[in-house]
């Protein structure tokens, strides 16, 4: 190597090592490099303890907004402990449209339709929501675990960004429309909006718990686990006093009600407990689905329905939201003259064999008519004037209690108040704000004043139950999560409104009204059903309401039942036919349910029966009872002719037999020249008593003297002549 | 090479390397728990995946560390024309793969991001044109090639699009080229024009003056542009000092869109506090400490630029990232090295600490040829 070349390599060599200016500019550049993370770690340090105040408010507010932990809504029971209310768990869907957007293996209208497909929402809407620059658009809430699935599914096969699926509650109600109306059901918040939901929403819907970030709390034992949080307080479950069974046989019944009269404008079923004013069926018809409160109501179209807007809910209120069993007022009609009765027994106006006069009577110029205007009952006695539903009979008495007590009784029947069930939104009653007597006249009978059908149920309980006005409530307890009792609804007596005695006499007043008087339909085979039919006008011509209320057993009421329909358009607009059948049916399902047992027998009333009376029962009849009863027959004797008449049976009437047994029916031929038939004689003078008697050739142990109050034997039966037949006769002492 | 002029390797920047590698699993467990919980119903879904890839990268690691460095100079065009070709494999449909709005990706039987791997090979190309061109004394030719490649492999990049990868391109090259030597004069000719070019683009795109006006004031554009920074500063804010405690942030939850990926640091400052966030700043400025001294003790200019180009890629795209999760500049997507999940990115720093090691531990060639 010479020299030249040696020095030029060396210079080579020089140029590709490490010199000074290399070691120079890399310690320049360590320097620079070294100030710049001065400057991150200065400005980190800024924002974490300069900035931060300000940061940690605006965050405070941002993660308040989101991260509250929702309060799971307490579960609504009925008194049988099925389930009427319940939170399930539901999934929101949310996307952020600016990370879906991203998206490439799939485009935005592709995910829209899918979204679409799977949740059956409107397309274009949904396109516009993913189309749009934000973080957030909400797509879906409310979405049941299945459908959330599907979306699950379909994010992932085609691993979609940008659509995000959280969890919520949603109110379900396993029964839908059952008791719609009294349970009532929650807003998109799960807050409550109508019914128990709404009435109860402090006991249902718990407290909501807190994520709060800015608390440093130590000894974490998961590591993902919110430590710093509020827990949020589970809300009470609430036991109802409603009966599913008996709910649904009350819907039902209410119906078909509506249906073979043509209602036009619904119905109304109180069920409740006689002794305790507890409720145990609801029924307002028309009613709606709890799971689909807001779906348009039968009978309606209205453009852009969505149940939310404010003539959809002004409609909804008005139609099938609202609960007509406490909402609205009616005209109690001749229903009422159990409360007048009741008055007028309590004051000791009149006693039951008291002879009163079904006589027009003039209050003030207005004229006052009995029902039956052609063939007025004449002269009778007050319970044969309460069997016949006299109106004049009721006014005359009216005017004895006067009107000062009259409406204080008005007032102590709870027809002033709000009856003070849990439900919101009770009809206000109407009366005269000065009664006159004649106001009074008419009101004796249940006219020209409304009261809400609660007030009434609550009322005829008083009735019923020995003289107490109850609070009538559809809350039995409200209990925790772990089944403590957290309030026990015990019944809350408002006040004596009338005397166990008066009571006790009511109670079988109103069961021969069923089974003597007007409300007949009522009566229900071994089922002492004690109460009265109802008919009254309304201020439009030729709409009617017709109810019928009473209770059961008569002699230890269990139940009360108000059955209204209001607006009957079929054949009939009578409370004994268009209430009084449907109320039957609701008696004779509800006992059932309750086991009651027909006739207060303590044997099992499924496969036993007691033998009806058929002695004097022509065969035809007899035989028609006897089916009725689930029983056979065979007869010993003559079987054809009209007036083949049973003289003796067995066994022997109120005998207990089991179903599917035989009696067997001795029958004869009645000589019309040896057999007589008594004729109707309640309320006939004496003398004309005594003279058609004895143109029967019968003979005649007389009681007392004035008018018939009672036979020995009743109307149509066959007696031998010459039988002494024992008629009581009392004065009229009572004339206007 | 004579055993007796070998070094020891440099121990403490494989303790930093490593230290950084620990703790960059542990924060992305913690921050990805929830999102991996909420997407894929199990915690553990990218831990594994990364711990994995840091084990992998190790094992590279140590074999690298293992490998004269100088067969990087020896294979200089290989690996460019390698990297290269991956690179713009991300052009080839059917190979690239698409993230985001991005073909970053290419899928060779496995998925990777070739430009990580392009980084390194550009860094060893960088090294390997400025030592040929000094050696054949041309220091203007050499200057504008490095210019031509740099910007010519940022722009490939930017055009992916992945404008960070980009920045750190230009900006390595930069350092590269300034280490190895360049005239002043020339690089001033070069950076203010560059600069003012940027600078105009920056502000004729639409989407790039969002970003810079949601980066001036983010709390005028909650909802998109500025949503991130917002998130992250929330984050940053609630650590404090000491922070909320290792787990228990709650911007990772919902707020902080896959906050083991670009944003990691802002859970790191809220669960850790200041006190995290000093020790992972100061751990990168040690790295970068033991990396500039590799290059200042290495006799051999191919060896220090080498050293000085990995050094600065760790720190610059630390430091880059950190400014982003703070608000300090323009929202880009860049990972935090050795803390964003990432299998490739992790691997890539790993097996860069090898090639480190290596250098450290080479003798001084100078003095060998000197004798």
């Amino acid at each position: 190597m010479d020299k030249k070349e040696k020095s030029k390599k060396t210079e080579n060599i020089e140029n590709t090592t490490n010199n000074t200016l290399t070691r120079k500019r890399l310690l320049i550049l360590m320097a620079v490099f070294i100030f710049i993370a001065m400057i991150i770690a200065g400005y980190t340090g800024y924002i974490q303890f300069v900035w931060a105040n300000e940061l940690k408010v605006k965050s405070y507010e941002q993660q308040n907004q989101d991260r509250t932990i929702k309060a799971s809504r307490g579960t609504i029971y009925d008194s049988q402990g099925r389930i009427l209310a319940i939170s399930i768990s539901v999934d929101t869907i949310s996307a952020s449209p600016v990370i879906l957007q991203k998206n490439k293996n799939i485009t935005v209208e592709e995910i829209a339709q899918e979204l679409c497909l799977i949740l059956k929402l409107n397309y274009e809407s949904v396109l516009t929501k993913l189309m749009s620059q934000s973080q957030y658009q909400l797509i879906a809430s409310k979405v049941d675990k299945n459908t959330s699935e599907l979306v699950k599914e379909f994010i992932k096969k085609q691993a979609v960004a940008g659509i995000y699926i959280q969890q919520d509650s949603k109110r379900y109600y396993p029964f839908g429309s059952l008791a719609a109306h009294a349970i009532g059901f929650t807003g998109d918040d799960n807050q409550g909006l109508f019914g128990l939901e709404l009435a109860l929403d402090e006991y249902l819907s718990g407290t909501d718990g807190k994520i709060l970030t800015e608390l440093d709390v130590g000894g974490t034992e998961l590591p993902f686990a919110f430590e710093s949080r509020i827990e949020a307080v589970d809300g009470y479950d609430v036991i109802t006093t409603l009966n599913a069974d008996i709910q649904r046989i009350a819907e039902n019944i209410v119906k078909q009600a509506i249906e073979d009269n043509k209602s036009k404008d619904g119905a109304v079923c109180i069920i409740s407990n006689s002794k305790t004013s507890e409720i145990l069926a609801m029924v307002s018809e028309p009613g709606f689905d709890l799971n689909l409160p807001r779906a348009l109501p039968k009978g309606y179209t209205i453009d852009g329905w969505t149940g939310l807007r404010n003539t959809d809910v002004e409609l909804l209120y008005s139609t099938v939201w609202r609960n007509k069993a406490i909402m609205d007022t009616y005209e109690p009609g001749s229903t009422f003259k159990s409360i007048t009765t009741a008055m007028a027994l309590e004051e000791d106006i009149v006693e039951l064999d008291t002879i009163v006069d079904d006589l027009p009577v003039t209050v003030f110029g207005a004229v006052i008519h009995c029902w039956s205007k052609e063939y007025p009952h004449g002269t009778e006695t007050f319970l044969q004037a309460v069997y016949n539903s006299c109106n004049p009979v009721f006014v005359k008495i009216s005017h004895l209690i006067g009107v000062k007590t009259f409406y204080e009784y008005v007032e102590s029947f709870g027809f002033r108040d709000n009856s003070g069930i849990e439900l919101q939104g009770e009809g206000k009653s109407i009366f005269h704000d000065v009664p006159t007597k004649l106001d009074m006249s008419v009101a004796s009978f249940g006219q020209r004043f409304q009261i809400t059908p609660i007030q009434m149920v609550a009322a005829y309980n008083a009735i019923a139950n020995g003289g107490f006005l109850i609070k009538p409530s559809l809350t039995d307890a409200i209990v925790d999560k772990q089944g403590n009792v957290i309030y026990d609804y015990e019944p809350q007596t408002v006040r004596q409104v009338i005397s166990k005695e008066t009571s006790d006499e009511l109670r079988g007043i109103l069961e021969g009204v069923v089974t003597e008087g007007g409300a007949k339909n009522a009566y229900v085979e071994g089922y002492r059903v004690a109460g009265k039919t109802g008919t009254s006008e309304t201020i439009v011509d030729d709409v009617y309401v017709s109810s019928f209320i009473g209770f059961a057993p008569a002699d230890n009421p269990v139940i009360t039942v108000l059955f209204i329909v209001f607006n009957p358009q079929g054949d009939s607009y009578y409370g004994s036919q268009v209430a009084a059948p449907y109320a039957k049916m609701v008696f004779e399902q509800a006992l059932e349910v309750l086991s009651v047992e027909r006739q207060g027998s303590a044997g099992n009333s499924k496969n036993s029966v007691y033998v009806p009376n058929l002695n004097g029962y022509n065969v035809e009849k007899a035989a028609q009872k006897i089916v009725s009863y689930g029983l056979n027959y065979e007869i010993e004797g003559s079987t054809a002719g009209e007036d083949v008449t049973i003289m003796y049976q067995y066994p022997e009437s109120g005998t207990k037999i089991a179903k599917d047994g035989v009696i067997i029916l001795y029958t004869y031929v009645p000589d019309s020249k040896m057999t007589v038939r008594i004729p109707y004689l309640v309320g006939k003078e004496k003398s004309y008593v005594i003279k058609t008697l004895k143109d029967l050739g019968l003979n005649i142990n007389s009681d007392g003297d004035g008018s018939c109050i009672s036979v020995q034997y009743p109307a149509g039966t066959y007696v031998e002549k010459g039988t002494i037949v024992d008629i009581t006769f009392r004065f009229t002492d009572y004339l206007d | 090479m004579k055993s007796n002029g070998k070094k020891k390797a440099d121990f403490l920047i494989l303790l930093f390397a490593l230290a950084l590698t620990a703790l960059g699993l542990l924060m992305i467990f913690s921050a990805s728990a929830p999102y991996a919980k909420s997407r894929f119903g199990d915690i553990y879904y990218f831990i594994k995946d990364q711990m994995v890839a840091a084990l992998i990268g190790i094992t590279v690691m140590m074999i690298v560390s293992l490998l004269n460095y100088d067969l990087f100079r020896k294979f200089a065009w290989f690996i460019f024309a390698g990297g290269l070709v991956l690179l713009l494999l991300t052009y080839v449909p059917g190979i690239s793969v698409e993230h985001n709005d991005a073909r970053r990706w290419i899928n060779i039987g496995f998925e990777f991001q070739p430009s990580e791997l392009y980084k390194l090979a550009f860094i060893i190309f960088m090294a390997r044109i400025i030592i040929y061109f000094k050696e054949k004394q041309k220091p203007l030719i050499g200057y504008i090639t490095a210019i031509v490649i740099t910007l010519g492999s940022a722009f490939i990049i930017y055009k992916q699009p992945h404008l960070s990868a980009a920045v750190i391109i230009t900006l390595i090259g930069f350092v590269i080229i300034y280490a190895g030597g360049a005239k002043l004069k020339y690089l001033i000719i070069t950076v203010v024009p560059v600069t003012a070019l940027a600078a105009v683009g920056a502000f004729t795109y639409d989407y790039m003056k969002d970003r810079i006006m949601a980066w001036i004031d983010p709390f005028a554009y909650p909802s998109v542009e500025g949503y991130q920074v917002i998130q992250s500063l929330y984050a940053i804010a609630s650590g404090g000092l000491f922070g909320v405690g290792l787990g228990k942030s709650t911007q990772k939850f919902l707020y902080i869109p896959e906050p083991q990926n670009d944003f990691i640091f802002s859970i790191i400052a809220e669960e850790l506090g200041y006190i995290g966030v000093f020790l992972v700043i100061t751990l990168f400025c040690m790295l970068l400490w033991r990396g500039i001294r590799i290059a200042i003790f290495c006799e051999d200019l191919f060896g220090t630029l080498l050293a000085l180009g990995i050094t600065s890629l760790i720190f610059v795209q630390a430091a880059l990232n950190i400014a982003v999760v703070t608000g300090l500049v323009p929202n880009t997507g860049i990972a935090l090295p050795f803390f964003s999940a990432g299998g490739t990115s992790i691997v890539m720093f790993l097996t860069e600490i090898g090639i480190l090691l290596n250098i450290s531990k080479q003798p001084e060639k100078k003095r060998e040829l000197k004798a």
